[in-house]
């Protein structure tokens, strides 16, 4: 059974602060969780320095108490983390690694500093970190550290892109080419073995790579998911197709979740994504990958053929 | 009928109930399409009305699927759920159970549902 158009979305990320550090006051941000819980979300993922808000704790309590299933993304930042002894039980944690890396190189003796910090606490957290453009070998290294210090998950979610996409660093975002030469390095030094590490990627062409440390099927997958099950919210409380989709849809300060995810707009995202970009046209694999992320394909891309960044070439 | 509760077959024990690990939501804005749809005659077979989260993967159930789940709640066994059912459907009540029956039987397997 094909994935139908939902009533809202299943899965939120949401973004507590801008890069200015400007966010919404603690009753607004209630408001929103408030939002989320009514409209039956599944899942909602704190992101962007959740921890900093002096409003985290009611929220993420108004979001369990809602039947949500709540991650929050900490930053590896002593600043923050001394707020962790606050958050409520029943929470899924993941510690953002970007911090711990310089140039090419993972600062392991740092990473695995943070990770005490949680234990010390006795929270369990797993490891994200964003994949850059000439940075995809750190994979390796963050899957050896993985195994190396007991973390039970790493995940390698979407690239995540400004409303203005030319804010977004776009030179950092990785392309074909960069999936080329991570290709080459795996079929030299071949993947590394693991005991128990779940591995989750985001992007689909990297997770063909990486697709025998990863088992199973790709969760949901019956093509971009941007407006359907998935939708990101914005610091100020805009709600968009998702983290990689800029364009916003609304917002959940002064209209229903349920009312913008029927709005001409979001149908109007939908039907974009529906049809096969230029790029794609008589692809063999099109049906495995419905052409990929079509958020980063249709803002990142300097050319026109729509096609998934990570993608080199028609099969 | 011929079902066996699956674990505990012989403790009498007959209600349905969902596996309380599931997390599920009725699509009630898609429930009224397809419902519009059935009434001008379409197969409405292959459309979703209820969303299920099982191991991190989506799984939907089309109308009559969605209808038995929200049933199952644990207060019917499976011969209410089909008196339940007929009151919504013009349909034989032989048929309708035999569906019930199939549909039941796949859950149970699949530890979606259990007898409690």
């Amino acid at each position: 059974m094909a994935v139908d158009l939902l009533d809202v979305p299943l899965r939120v990320s949401w973004d507590f602060f801008s890069d200015t550090d400007s966010s919404l006051s603690g009753e607004q941000l209630l408001q929103i969780a408030t939002a989320l819980t009514d409209a039956g979300l599944f899942f909602v993922t704190l992101e962007n320095r959740p921890l900093k808000h002096p409003a985290i704790v009611p929220v993420i309590n108004q979001l369990l108490s809602g039947g949500c299933q709540v991650t929050l993304i900490a930053d590896a930042d002593p600043d923050q983390l001394k707020f962790l002894p606050e958050l409520p039980t029943g929470v899924t944690l993941f510690l953002d690694a970007g911090a711990c890396v310089a140039g090419n190189r993972l600062d392991q003796q740092q990473l695995a500093g943070f990770f005490q910090q949680f234990r010390n606490l006795q929270l369990t957290a797993s490891l994200l970190w964003l994949p850059r453009s000439g940075k995809l070998p750190l994979i390796l290294d963050f899957i050896l550290f993985c195994e190396q210090n007991g973390v039970p998950r790493f995940k390698l979610p979407n690239q995540k892109i400004d409303a203005n996409p030319e804010h977004s660093e776009r030179g950092l975002l990785p392309d074909c080419k960069d999936l080329q030469q991570f290709s080459a390095l795996l079929n030299q030094a071949g993947l590394p073995k693991t005991s128990s590490l779940q591995l989750e990627v985001h992007d689909l062409f990297l997770w063909e790579l990486l697709q025998p440390l990863c088992g199973g099927e790709r969760s949901e997958y019956g093509g971009c998911q941007a407006a359907n099950s998935l939708a990101h919210v914005d610091h100020q409380g805009g709600l968009w197709p998702c983290s990689s989709w800029p364009q916003s849809l609304g917002n959940l300060l002064d209209t229903e979740l349920w009312d913008l995810w029927q709005s001409s707009a979001r149908l109007a995202v939908r039907e974009q994504i529906t049809g096969v970009p230029t790029g794609c046209d008589g692809c063999r694999d099109y049906q495995i990958c419905f052409g990929g992320c079509r958020g980063l394909a249709t803002f990142c891309r300097e050319d026109a053929l729509g096609r998934d960044l990570l993608c080199a070439e028609r099969r | 009928m011929n079902l066996k509760r699956k674990g505990r077959e012989g403790e009498g024990l007959t209600l349905l109930e969902r596996n309380p690990q599931i997390v599920w939501r009725n699509e009630k804005r898609r429930e009224e399409k397809v419902l519009q749809g059935l009434e001008a005659g379409e197969d409405v077979a292959e459309h979703g009305t209820v969303i299920l989260m099982i191991s991190g993967m989506m799984h939907q159930l089309n109308l009559l699927g969605g209808m038995i789940w929200n049933l199952c709640d644990g207060s019917r066994d499976e011969e209410q759920i089909v008196d339940e059912l007929l009151k919504e459907f013009a349909v034989e009540r032989e048929l309708l159970a035999e569906d019930v029956a199939d549909f039941i039987q796949d859950l149970l397997k699949r530890d979606w549902l259990t007898y409690g």
